[in-house]
């Protein structure tokens, strides 16, 4: 306690020389707080776009036959169905959730005086489980609907507004599509930022078996939206379905583009390397940054014990032991190292939540970039660090201001 | 009180080795108060350091109230210096950035004395060398005889056997130097041994004896004219 109130006495005298040694770390502890939290910002923002996606979900389509096969030409197009999705069901038990989709293609439809173009779909109740979207209102197509082909509908929030200007409870009003009415069960809001939520919020999604008599499309779907059990190998299941797929369709086993798909988990992996490959870069810089501040401290210590040479041989002539030198240089940078690790650590903090709160305050909304965060965990293990640091770089100075010799540093210039 | 035999002591130089003390014997008694002249260079500050176990000495020997000081530990060596000597020195070496009274208190830190209970007594000894009313002034706020009570103040404060100063008045006009010299005058009355190096007349013939010194050689009874600086 005697020794922390010496200590901080000489550290409160020399302001100036204190301020010195601490700006470097606070710069280094700073930039890599500040680095960290903006690639993480960087990272979550393009991870918001993916939304809550099922990460392991596939798509699954029909194109035009590139290779001619058992005597067919080239250029069909399969005509996927709902036996299909029964197939797929049963040989895949990796499957979690599949969800044929019917494109009924961008359609007026209406609400009483108001009306809009809207992309309409014949869906099946999996896809809620797949899709990013949250039900604002009621609730989404379910088995009862499908079994029964009921005329009700799930619109997205956006077809809400244009079709119910102002009205807040929709639920049970009709919508007219192609001369048919639909009953209102469910509004649907995307979870997803960018194109794809768009799209989700401006649709209009009926059973997909009502959808199939309604509009006179018996047994088609247009494509799969397939999602696996976690821990499955979503790349390996796509190849099996395809090959499923391209034998029912009489399409050559080799014919890609017949049976395509997409995988988004490749997708996911992608970025997920990239960002893995920011946060090396950054923490290999941050380091940096704290070496350069370690070395920094060792360096200004050194000159201060150097500076300090006279007062060291007073302290040792009126009855200072070495120990008490060396402890008392060694305490000091352990607390200009803590306090500057704090400081640093604070600003770089506190200013990343400035940049969020300008993000979300001005709705400076860019896709790719959200929630600049640090990870506090981090913060501490730093923090413990760079007092071990302090101790390290204070240890050579210590060692030095405790070999000083009395007579020398007393002798009269 | 002191008693050397033989001390010997060389400081290693570019081209080889100087001998700065040579085969010097020494008796000063409990209570003296005794000046150590010569001209500059002559040693005397190398012997006062001997004396004050902040430098060692190559062969010989010293004991200081009877127990032989050779080889001590750095620990002894502190603790010695902390509670049996004091040191004054000519360029006062007070600390710049603490207070007088923070200044004569210091020993008593490295005594694990308490803050309040160290400047308690800090304050007495400042009074001691009439200095009370200044306890909260910088060092460069004092004039140099000030500062140099400043210093007497701490020497004493942990009730040393032994001061030792090293050209006390070296810096100090001989008004202020007078004063100073009272001041020793008045610490030797309280029994404390007292030992000044210094190379003026004035301040050595206020001293019990003079302790001569030339070219690290002790000369006792010869002409004094010879030490003429
Ligand atoms: N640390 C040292 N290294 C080398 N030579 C020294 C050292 N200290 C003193 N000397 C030399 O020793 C001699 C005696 O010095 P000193 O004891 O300071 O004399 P005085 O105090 O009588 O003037 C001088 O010639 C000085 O240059
Ligand atoms: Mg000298």
């Amino acid at each position: 306690m005697e020794l922390l109130r010496e200590i901080a006495t000489t550290i409160w005298m020399h302001k100036l020389r204190t301020a010195l040694t601490a700006i470097v770390l606070i710069i280094g502890i700073f930039s890599l707080i500040f680095l960290f939290g903006m690639g993480r910002g960087l990272s979550n923002g393009t991870m918001d776009v993916f939304g809550k996606f099922a990460t392991n979900t596939m798509f699954v389509w029909a194109q035009r036959t590139t290779i001619a096969h058992k005597g067919l030409p080239t250029g069909r197009i399969a005509s996927l169905t709902t036996q299909d999705a029964e197939a797929i069901r049963q040989n895949f038990s990796e499957v979690q959730y599949m969800s044929p989709r019917l494109q009924l293609g961008t359609t007026r439809v209406a609400a009483g005086q108001n009306y809009g173009s809207f992309e309409v779909r014949g869906e099946t109740p999996d896809l809620k489980f797949i899709l990013p979207i949250e039900m604002e209102q009621g609730r989404y197509i379910n088995g009862l609907d499908l079994r029964e082909r009921r005329k009700v509908c799930v619109i997205g929030t956006g077809a809400k507004d244009i079709l119910f200007k102002g009205a807040s409870k929709v639920i049970g009003e009709y919508i007219q599509v192609r001369g048919v009415f639909f009953r209102v069960v469910g509004v649907q809001a995307s979870m997803q930022t960018g194109d794809q939520g768009r799209e989700d919020d401006m649709a209009v999604i009926v059973p997909l078996s009502t959808g199939q008599v309604v509009f006179n499309l018996i047994d088609r779907v247009h494509y799969f939206t397939i999602s696996c059990f976690a821990g499955v190998n979503s790349n390996v299941v796509e190849a099996a379905i395809k090959r499923l797929l391209r034998d029912r369709h009489e399409i050559h086993p080799k014919d890609m583009l017949g049976i395509n798909s997409f995988n988004l988990s490749n997708q996911v992996q992608k970025f997920t390397g990239l960002f893995a490959a920011i946060d090396g870069f950054i923490l290999f810089v941050g380091l940096g940054f704290i070496i350069a501040g370690i070395a920094g401290i060792v360096n200004i210590m050194l000159i201060v014990v150097r500076e300090r040479t006279r007062e060291i041989g007073i302290r040792k002539s009126i009855g200072a032991t070495s120990g008490s030198i060396m402890r008392m240089i060694l305490i000091e940078s352990i607390i200009i190292t803590t306090i500057s690790t704090y400081i640093g650590m604070v600003l770089g903090v506190a200013t990343l939540a400035f940049f969020d709160y300008l993000i979300t305050k001005l709705e400076v909304e860019s896709i790719f970039f959200s929630n600049p965060e640090v990870n506090f965990k981090l913060v501490f293990i730093a923090m413990f660090l760079m007092i071990g640091f302090g101790a390290l770089a204070g240890a050579l100075p210590a060692y030095r201001a405790a070999q000083i010799n009395p007579v020398e540093a007393l002798a009269d210039e | 009180m002191i008693s050397l035999t033989k001390i010997n002591k060389s400081y290693k130089t570019g081209q080889g080795s100087l001998h700065v003390l040579k085969d010097v014997d020494l008796e000063i008694g409990k209570g003296e108060l005794v000046s150590i002249m010569g001209s500059s260079g002559s040693g005397k500050s190398t012997l006062l350091n001997i004396l004050g176990i902040l430098d060692q000495y190559d062969s010989g020997d010293y004991y200081l109230d009877d127990k032989l000081i050779k080889n001590l530990s750095d620990s002894a060596a502190a603790e010695y210096r902390n509670r049996f000597l004091g040191f004054v020195f000519q360029s006062f070496n007070l600390l710049s950035f603490k207070t007088a009274q923070e200044n004569v208190a210091l020993p008593l830190y490295y005594q694990n004395v308490s803050r309040r209970e160290r400047n308690a007594i800090a304050l007495d000894y400042l009074e001691m060398v009439g200095l009370k009313d200044w306890y909260h002034h910088m060092p460069n706020q004092l004039s140099g005889g000030q500062k140099q009570r400043v210093a007497i103040a701490r020497a004493l404060i942990s009730k040393p056997k032994v001061v030792l100063a090293d050209e006390p008045t070296g810096a100090l006009d001989s008004k202020t130097s007078y004063e100073v010299m009272n001041l020793f005058k008045k610490v030797n009355e309280q029994g404390i041994t007292v030992i000044i190096v210094t190379h003026e007349h004035d301040i050595s013939r206020l001293c019990d004896r003079a302790i001569k010194l030339k070219d690290g050689v002790i000369h006792n009874g010869e002409d004094e004219s010879a030490f003429t600086s």
